[in-house]
Formats: structure tokens, C-alpha cells, sequence
């Protein structure tokens, strides 16, 4: 390992910025200096660092100039303070201003030049990597299916930053997902590290195994991204996960630290039989029809159960805004993703789908829905919110658990379940496994009923030759089944809730460009079926 | 309701006039307060009815080997603290900081002040609350 720290050394004077750079050096730090507050403004936007000697006055010759405090408060300003520790070194510290960088800006040390001493200062420097930033510069890191780390962070979204695909940024990324495993597992000795499938949310998921001196750790999940979205994950996670962990397989948090610019955080999955784990996407693929169904029982029934079983009361909803604010879409975005269909999808009042057989005309679900709001009686409670295969994990016993919380929080009980039937259709019914004519068939069926009591009469409606599309349609049924049973205490058996419920996840999938034309048109039918059955026209 | 009524002090001054000024200042300003003239900082759970204190306020003139003791009594215990002394050399005040305490001020000549650094202390223990409190912290 060649890893190093990073010491950044700001301070006007060309001596003692010669001196710490050879002191630290040869303590086997990587040292840059910089004289003004500006310039180390720019290095720490370049670099990440893991420590920052700061002197206060930066122009000699200005006995009023503070700019070190200054530059204190705008890392303390951009949040990094808690990536990078700060050592205070000046000549002109006052009781106050130590009183000040201690108390507000939670620096590590303030240091006088008056007694400096080379060797001590290096000690102290190596007493506070060791003590206070928690990181293992020698960790093995064997990436699995991957030969190096910028293979994993293209999918990255950070906040501020357009260019994602430029190499000196992926660079500078790999370099910090590193140094962030550094942080996460500074205690072992090496890990194994292998990608899964990242969500829609723009940031990262890890399978990691340790290495300890005493032997090797249980697997776990790391979640990387953008500081903002991890701290929200974080957040959601203390405020709606942490509640219900206790006597099932649930979710855990074992750490979260942060670099200059990514937050990760360290999942433990509590009660996996063994180390293999995939998510669902590819459980589906191999999976018997009976052991899907068992793992979604599980799915419902204990790894979410304890949010479904606490709903509160019935009461009228706005499923509109609950699924707009959920799902972020505006009719902008939905348009641009219709419009990317014209080649196979025509017409604005009525919609013709080129693939399939005849001329009928469909009903374009964004005018049918534009200034609608639905208002539906029915219940609240915790829900996850992004209900994918990639964030539902399965075990080879078919015990699941959960990971990405970055949606989660209070809404529509349904969300979580008609996201997932959704995804079934949509999203793992393969391009090439069904034409659109099957698909449609397979809609037609699905919204043939009114009542949630009728779902049971469904299950045999669907002859089909298709293996692919029997299997997607029964995946769907049993969901369905579970959806009757979350809002079984409502005397209403209504299923229009569902069906809008289905229609803003339908609606929201059309736009995925990730997905196939042929998935895409599914999805837009589908919407334009969901609109006919709740009685909209375009 | 005053908003600093559920947040409970611990005051600690072997000088009754400061103790009882201070304590004053504070109760008016809504906390919960109690007072010990000791060190053995065990003995007021009961005022406290058994709660952990939010913050302790240690009032002295200097730092002796027993201040220091009672110091690290507080801190081992990880509560907050506010050290309230006498102009305190540079190299004590850097110790006391290294060691965790999380503020040192002259002691005021209007103890009313008192409430101020009080609420500034209390104000970062909330707003500092996140990857690196973990970090310091562990996850609960």
C-alpha cells in the first residue's frame, strides 16, 4: 500500500512552511503548502486532504489580518471540518481565538510557535491521525468483478458537479471511495470488495467482507454518495428505520464517516444465514415461483411489517401529491419522455402504438391526468419508498432486507408494494421476453376488476404459452393479494387506490431511458389503461 | 413555557456567591438547576431526580490537581462541561480543550452573562450533531 496522509500547511511565512513540509515529510506524509486562505480554498476543492496546519495572520505585515480564522469558518461553512481535522500553529494566537477554534470550529490542537519544537509537533501530528481520524492507510482493498475502483463510481451524482463522466474527476472519486473504505473499516486488516447493482438514486452500493488480525468478519453493505444524499440517508434511517430494529432481520447502521466530498455508510444486515447475497432483481431471475412468493411474505410480513402494522386511522389522502413529491415527476419530464418515443408511439389527444396489431386509439394518460387530484380514504404509515430490485436484498434462505433510505419517510401504504408491481412488469419482464400485444393482454386482465375482493378471481384469467409473462403476471397477482391484505381493515374494497397508485408509478417509468423501448411503451399502455379504468379522459 | 425549562445544569462553585448568582441567572432563564459545593459531583443525582445533567458548569479559580481530578471525572462520564475560572494560562486552557471540555471563560462579572455561554454550549452540542459525532460518539 502506498497510501498516505494528506497534510495541507497554510501559512505566510516561507520558512515555516519549509520547515512542516520536511518536518511531516519525513514523518511520511504527503505535504502541500499554500501561503493564503484563497489558494488553500482552491487546493482543498482539488485534493482531498485529511488534515490542515493553519497559522491565523496570513499577511505579516497586517497585525488585524485573522484570515486563518476566516478560512476556518468557511470549511466550518462547507462542511469540512468533519473530513479534515485542523491544527491550529501561530505566533499571534490569542486565548480568544483558541477559545473560538476549539469551541466553534472543533479543531484538534492550536499549537504557539513560540515553543515549537520539530519533533514534538511531528508526534502530536502522528498521536492525532492515530487517535482522531480513524483511518487504516495500509488496508488491503481486492476489488472482485472489477479491476479498479472508478468502474464503480460512474454512476456517482454529486451535487454541483455536471461532468461526472470527466476522468481527473472519476479519478480524484476512486481516490476518495478508498480513502472512505479506509475510514469505514480502519480496524481490518484487508477487505473484499464487490459492486452491486446501483438504484436510480445516483450513488453506490458495496458488498464488503473484512479481514481482521483475528480472522475474517461478516459480510457487509456499504452505501456511498454525495454528503448530502448520505446525510439524508442517515436522517431517514435515525428517524424511521432505527425505531423498529429489534427481534427480526432488519437493517443496522455500524458506521458512517465521510471524505471531503463523500458520505458512506456502513450496513450491517442483522440475521443473514450466510454471506450470499444478491438483490432481487437476480433473485427473480433463478428463483422458483414459490420461493418468490415466500421471500415477499418475508418482505411484507418481517422486514417491513412492524411500519404496515402501525397505519393509524383511516382518512382521506391526496395520492396526487403523495406519489408527485415521492416520485419528483412534472408533466415537463413526463412529455420529454413520451417524446422520446415517437418513433414507435403517435399522436396527442389519442395515442397509436406502432407495435401493436390494428389502429386503436389509447388514451394519453398526461392530458387524461393534467389538473386531476386524486383524494382516496386510506392509510399512512413508514414506507421505504424505493421499492427496486437492487434495494430489497435476499438471502439463499429467502430471508430479505432493506438498504437505500433515502425515500423513506411517512406516506401511502400502497407505495411500497405498487412500486414493486411496477418493477415486476416493467422492469423484470424482460424487453425480449413478451411482445407489447402480450403485455397489453396481460393489462387488460389486471384491470378488469373494481374490487380488491375480485383480485382471487385473477389468478387463472391470463392463458398464456409465455413462461416469462406467466411468471410476471403471478408475481403480480401475489402482490396484489398482499396490497388487499395491508388496507384489509378499510371497509371499503375499492381498489381505485391501487390502480392510481400504479398509474403515477407507470407514468414515472415511461421517462426511464435506461429501459427499452418496448419496457417504456409497456409502461406508458399501462398508464393509458389505469386512466380509462379510474374513468379519465384525454 | 420558557424553552430552556426541560435542560438541566449542573452547577459546581465551592464559592457560595457565585454558586447562588449563578444559579439565580440560570433558574431565571428557565433551566433546571443544581447546585454543589463539593467536588464529589455523584452526590446531586437526587436534584436531578436521577436524570444525567445536560451540561455541568464548574465554577473555580484555578486549576489545581483536584479541579483536574474532578475534570476528568466529568468527562470520563462523557457529560458536556463549561469551566468557569480566572484567567487561566495558555497552556492550561490548551489542556483543558485537549482533554474535551467543550468551553472555558472568564468568570463574569454580571453572572447573568452566565446564561449566554450556558446556551452556546448547549446550542453546539445540538447543531454538532453529525458524521463526526458518530464518529466520536459511535452509533447508539
Amino acid at each position: 500500500m502506498n497510501r498516505q496522509g494528506r497534510i495541507l500547511i497554510v501559512d505566510d511565512e516561507d520558512q515555516w512552511r519549509k520547515e512542516l513540509v520536511e518536518t511531516l515529510e519525513r514523518g511520511g506524509f504527503q505535504v502541500d503548502a499554500v501561503s493564503r486562505a484563497s489558494e488553500a480554498l482552491a487546493r482543498l476543492s482539488e485534493t482531498s486532504y485529511h488534515m490542515v496546519v493553519l497559522d491565523i495572520r496570513l499577511v505579516q505585515a497586517d497585525r488585524s489580518n485573522v484570515e486563518g480564522i476566516d478560512l476556518l469558518e468557511e470549511l466550518y461553512k462547507r462542511g469540512l471540518y468533519e473530513a479534515i481535522i485542523v491544527i491550529m500553529l501561530s505566533a499571534f494566537g490569542t486565548k480568544e481565538h483558541m477559545r473560538t477554534s476549539f469551541r466553534k470550529y472543533k479543531v484538534v490542537d492550536f499549537l504557539s510557535k513560540e515553543d515549537f519544537d520539530n519533533q514534538v509537533f511531528l508526534e502530536n501530528v502522528l498521536q492525532v491521525f492515530s487517535e482522531k481520524v480513524n483511518i487504516n492507510f495500509s488496508l488491503e482493498i481486492i476489488w472482485q468483478e472489477v479491476s479498479r475502483p472508478e468502474q464503480v463510481i460512474s454512476n456517482l451524482e454529486m451535487d454541483e458537479i455536471s461532468d461526472t463522466g470527466d476522468v481527473a474527476f472519476q479519478n480524484r472519486m476512486a481516490n476518495e471511495l478508498e480513502d472512505l473504505l479506509c475510514r469505514l473499516f480502519y480496524q481490518a486488516e484487508s477487505i473484499l470488495v464487490r459492486p452491486m447493482t446501483p438504484g436510480r438514486s445516483g450513488t453506490g452500493v458495496l458488498w464488503v467482507q473484512p479481514f481482521y488480525a483475528t480472522g475474517g468478519g461478516r459480510a457487509v453493505v456499504v452505501k456511498f454518495g454525495s454528503i448530502r444524499k448520505i446525510e439524508e440517508e442517515y436522517r431517514n434511517f435515525e428517524q424511521y428505520i432505527q425505531p423498529f430494529i429489534g427481534g427480526g432481520r432488519n437493517t443496522t447502521i455500524l458506521n458512517v464517516r465521510r471524505t471531503s466530498r463523500l458520505g458512506g455508510i456502513k450496513y450491517s444486515l442483522l440475521g443473514m444465514a450466510n454471506d450470499n447475497l444478491e438483490n432481487f432483481g437476480s433473485f427473480y431471475r433463478h428463483a422458483t415461483l414459490p420461493q418468490i412468493e415466500e421471500a415477499l411474505d418475508r418482505l411484507f410480513g418481517d422486514t417491513c411489517g412492524a411500519w404496515y402494522a402501525s397505519p393509524g386511522r383511516l382518512r382521506p389522502h391526496k395520492l396526487t401529491e403523495d406519489y408527485q413529491q415521492l416520485l419528483k415527476f412534472t408533466l415537463e419530464k413526463l412529455e420529454r419522455g413520451l417524446s422520446d418515443l415517437v418513433e414507435t408511439v403517435q399522436g396527442k389527444q389519442k395515442l397509436y402504438f406502432k407495435s401493436l396489431r390494428g389502429r386503436s386509439a389509447y388514451t394519453n394518460p398526461l392530458l387524461a391526468t393534467a389538473d386531476r387530484s386524486f383524494v382516496r380514504p386510506t392509510y399512512i404509515c413508514t414506507t421505504h419508498g424505493d421499492f427496486n430490485q437492487h434495494n430489497i436484498l435476499v438471502d439463499n434462505t429467502g430471508n430479505t432486507w432493506l438498504i437505500d433510505f433515502l425515500r423513506t419517510g411517512r406516506g401511502h401504504i400502497l407505495r411500497d408494494v405498487s412500486e414493486l408491481d411496477s418493477v415486476v412488469r416493467f422492469q423484470l419482464l424482460a424487453s425480449d421476453e413478451a411482445t407489447l400485444e402480450e403485455r397489453l393482454k396481460m393489462e387488460r386482465v389486471l384491470c378488469s376488476i373494481e374490487r380488491f375482493s375480485q383480485i382471487e378471481q385473477l389468478t387463472d384469467k391470463l392463458p398464456t404459452e409465455n413462461r416469462a409473462l406467466a411468471r410476471a403476471y403471478s408475481i403480480v397477482i401475489h402482490l396484489r393479494k398482499l396490497a388487499r391484505r395491508l388496507v384489509s381493515q378499510n371497509p371499503d374494497d375499492d381498489i381505485s387506490e391501487y390502480f392510481i397508485a400504479l398509474l403515477y408509478n407507470a407514468m414515472n417509468t415511461f421517462r426511464f431511458r435506461h429501459l427499452s423501448v418496448r419496457q417504456r411503451e409497456h409502461a406508458l399502455l399501462c398508464a393509458s389503461l389505469l386512466a380509462d379504468r379510474l374513468g379519465l379522459k384525454s | 413555557m420558557e424553552p430552556n425549562d426541560n435542560k438541566r445544569i449542573l452547577l459546581i462553585d465551592r464559592q457560595l456567591y457565585w454558586r447562588e448568582a449563578f444559579a439565580h441567572a440560570l433558574r431565571t432563564a428557565g433551566f433546571t438547576v443544581c447546585t454543589l459545593d463539593t467536588y464529589n459531583y455523584v452526590l446531586p443525582q437526587d436534584c436531578l431526580k436521577g436524570e444525567e445533567p445536560d451540561l455541568i458548569v464548574l465554577g473555580c479559580v484555578r486549576i489545581r490537581p483536584e479541579e483536574q481530578m474532578v475534570i476528568s471525572q466529568i468527562l470520563a462520564r462523557k457529560h458536556h462541561l463549561l469551566v468557569l475560572s480566572v484567567t487561566l494560562p495558555w497552556h492550561v486552557m490548551r489542556s483543558l480543550f485537549l482533554q474535551g471540555v467543550d468551553d472555558i471563560v472568564d468568570k463574569p462579572h454580571n453572572p447573568a452573562t452566565v446564561v449566554d455561554f450556558v446556551n452556546q454550549v448547549l446550542e453546539s452540542t445540538v447543531t454538532f450533531n453529525s458524521f463526526r459525532t458518530v464518529e466520536r460518539n459511535g452509533i447508539a
